[in-house]
């Protein structure tokens, strides 16, 4: 990285002095354009209503209320847990039969390997509107429709191809010959893949769950359409339906929201690099 | 996303087993998977197909009725409208998030006094849910108050407000805006991450033979990004035809079917009968159908695309 940077910077280094405060003028613009929104619905959570519509930026008398507002009166604190145990089932799912099956996929016969890995692979190009209809029908046949488990299982169904895209690679990313070693000491296939392959590739592991973590927490589409009981439903549809019924109360709707993304964004900063890292392990390969 | 060929390293032990047992441990490591994947997945996509080609309206007995549904869907104003919002939406969101974030990427290859924190700043939105983004930027694009107004007053652009989400003609213009903010910093991500991947030996030669800084851009840095943005292509395209949460949240196909696209109309005619209409299940999944049609087509361009290139 630092050679390519530096092999830049050198190209650019006589660059002249106007051309450079060009660019932080567009970098530093481009930076406030994409967390300008997002201070503006923190600064508005903190308003009191009485300030929203006035047309300044800044409140004047901030204030915590439309928090409280939006746990006591708006229940989000169990719309918050609802997501969370939905995205825990399915990260946990997905971790368990995606690594199965990745490390089946890098390293044993299977008969029609080939056409059952295209077919997965297919799948991860068709929208999720085409499978909401019958899986709506298909849970509730199952007496599964309107419960967390049934979201968590058709999530967990939708993730599986790209956890076993990615797991796979990394799993190939492994020397054959320490396999082949726990091979002849007489292992058996579980407990090679249990104590030799998986412990060397954590970070895959790590990539997966981090992937389901935004594809199940982020949903609109399958959590609304499969789970219509309110008091089970999760975050985003809540947000949804919340902002349709309170139209005007700003402080409440940017305190939800607020409260919807503020975690998911530290734990996107925390992880940035690792989140690139396997990103790019499978998908630039090609 | 090249296959590799299968890997059936028989050990000495293995190749004395029948065939059966050969395979036995290979089909039980895939067996959960593969089970859930068709339970929940597979099994629904072969339904979508069967269901399309019936009356229904979520209950009762489907009504088996061919391919009338399709015939139905060619003549359906607000289909049409779907595909032209999809097609705009689609083409417009995969050239502008190809494009600018190359371009960014590049920019920020450079040495720049707080580069990492400005990178950073400009990946937050691409981690909020599309949802989020639709319901926060109805409010920001709100006359009276939303973000925008306020802040094009403040630099003296007061005349340029209007009502953005309101106006049929605006609205696909602005959701392709947003959708370009919110997605700048993950494809900006990728392709710093691909950049850096370039061989700085590549600029050195470039740079003793006398090449200027426009031309190592363009004759280096950007088809050293091939890989890179056919990947970025590929997800904008798939993207931009299952769009969905973004204007669900943001619009919900409004004003009247302006900014409706064909995710959002499918979704509308499952269950989204706000005015009391029955649910057509059978029609919204012949929907499904010509968008699985798509996607094929789609990919069938795109790897041949690929592999033209690569040949």
């Amino acid at each position: 990285m630092s050679a390519v940077a530096s092999a830049c910077s050198a190209r650019l280094a006589g660059r002249s002095i106007p051309g450079r405060i060009v660019g932080y003028v567009f970098l530093i613009a481009l930076a406030l354009v994409s967390v300008g929104p997002l201070v503006w619905m923190v600064l508005t959570s903190l308003k009191p209503a009485s300030e929203v519509f006035v047309g300044s930026l800044l409140p004047r008398h901030p204030q915590l209320d439309a928090y409280l507002y939006v746990f006591q009166n708006l229940g989000i604190g169990s719309y918050f847990l609802n997501s969370v145990v939905v995205t825990g089932i399915t990260v946990v799912g997905v971790i368990v039969v995606s690594s199965l099956a990745g490390y089946a996929f890098a390293f044993l016969p299977i008969p029609g390997k080939r056409i059952v890995f295209g077919v997965l692979m297919a799948a991860l190009l068709l929208p999720a509107a085409l499978f909401l209809i019958p899986a709506f029908v298909e849970l509730r046949t199952l007496g599964l429709l309107n419960t967390q488990l049934g979201l968590a299982l058709v999530h967990t169904g939708a993730g599986v191809p790209f956890a076993i895209y990615l797991m796979r690679s990394f799993f190939e990313a492994i020397p054959v010959e320490l396999r082949d070693a726990a091979r002849i000491d007489g292992a058996r296939e579980f407990s090679i893949f249990l104590r030799v392959a998986l412990p060397l590739c954590l970070p895959g592991l790590a990539t997966v769950a981090i992937f389901q973590v935004l594809f199940t927490w982020n949903d609109l589409m399958l959590s609304n359409g499969l789970i219509q009981d309110r008091s089970i439903q999760t975050l985003q549809p809540a947000l949804y339906t919340l902002v349709g019924e309170h139209a005007s109360n700003w402080p409440a709707l940017t305190a939800a929201l607020t409260i919807a993304a503020a975690p998911v964004v530290v734990f996107f900063i925390l992880v940035q690099r690792l989140f690139v890292a396997g990103l790019l392990a499978g998908s630039v390969k090609g | 996303m090249a296959s590799t060929p299968a890997i059936a390293p028989a050990g000495p032990r293995t190749a004395r087993r029948p065939s059966w047992r050969r395979f036995l441990p290979g089909i039980l490591f895939v067996l959960p998977a593969v089970i859930l994947f068709v339970a929940f997945v597979g099994y629904p996509l072969v339904g979508s197909v069967y269901y399309s080609l019936f009356r229904w309206a979520g209950y009762g007995v489907p009504q088996f009725i061919g391919l009338d549904n399709f015939v139905n869907l060619a003549q359906d104003p607000d289909f049409q409208s779907a595909v032209v919002v999809t097609l705009v939406y689609t083409v417009t969101t995969t050239a502008l998030q190809t494009i600018v974030p190359m371009l960014v990427a590049i920019l920020f290859m450079r040495r720049w006094r707080a580069g990492a924190l400005l990178r950073t700043l400009v990946f937050i939105p691409s981690v909020i849910s599309l949802t989020i983004t639709g319901l926060l930027w109805q409010l920001a694009l709100q006359p009276d108050g939303g973000l925008v107004d306020v802040a094009l007053q403040g630099l003296g652009l007061g005349g340029l407000a209007r009502p953005w989400l309101a106006d049929g003609t605006l609205v696909v213009p602005v959701l392709i805006v947003v959708s370009l903010w919110q997605s700048l910093g993950f494809f900006l991500v990728i392709y710093y991450a691909g950049l850096q991947g370039i061989d700085p030996e590549l600029y050195e030669a470039a740079r003793v033979d006398g090449a200027s800084g426009l031309a190592l851009t363009r004759y280096i840095t950007i088809p050293s990004l091939r890989a890179v943005t056919t990947l970025v292509i590929s997800l904008n395209l798939i993207n931009g035809l299952k769009v969905f949460d973004l204007i669900y949240a943001m619009t919900a196909g409004g004003p009247g079917t302006a900014s409706q696209s064909l995710g959002v109309y499918l979704y509308k005619l499952a269950f989204g009968s706000e005015n009391g209409a029955s649910a057509a299940f059978g029609y919204a999944d012949a929907i499904g159908v010509v968008m699985m049609l798509a996607a094929a087509v789609l990919f069938l361009v795109v790897n041949a695309v690929r592999r033209r290139r690569r040949a």
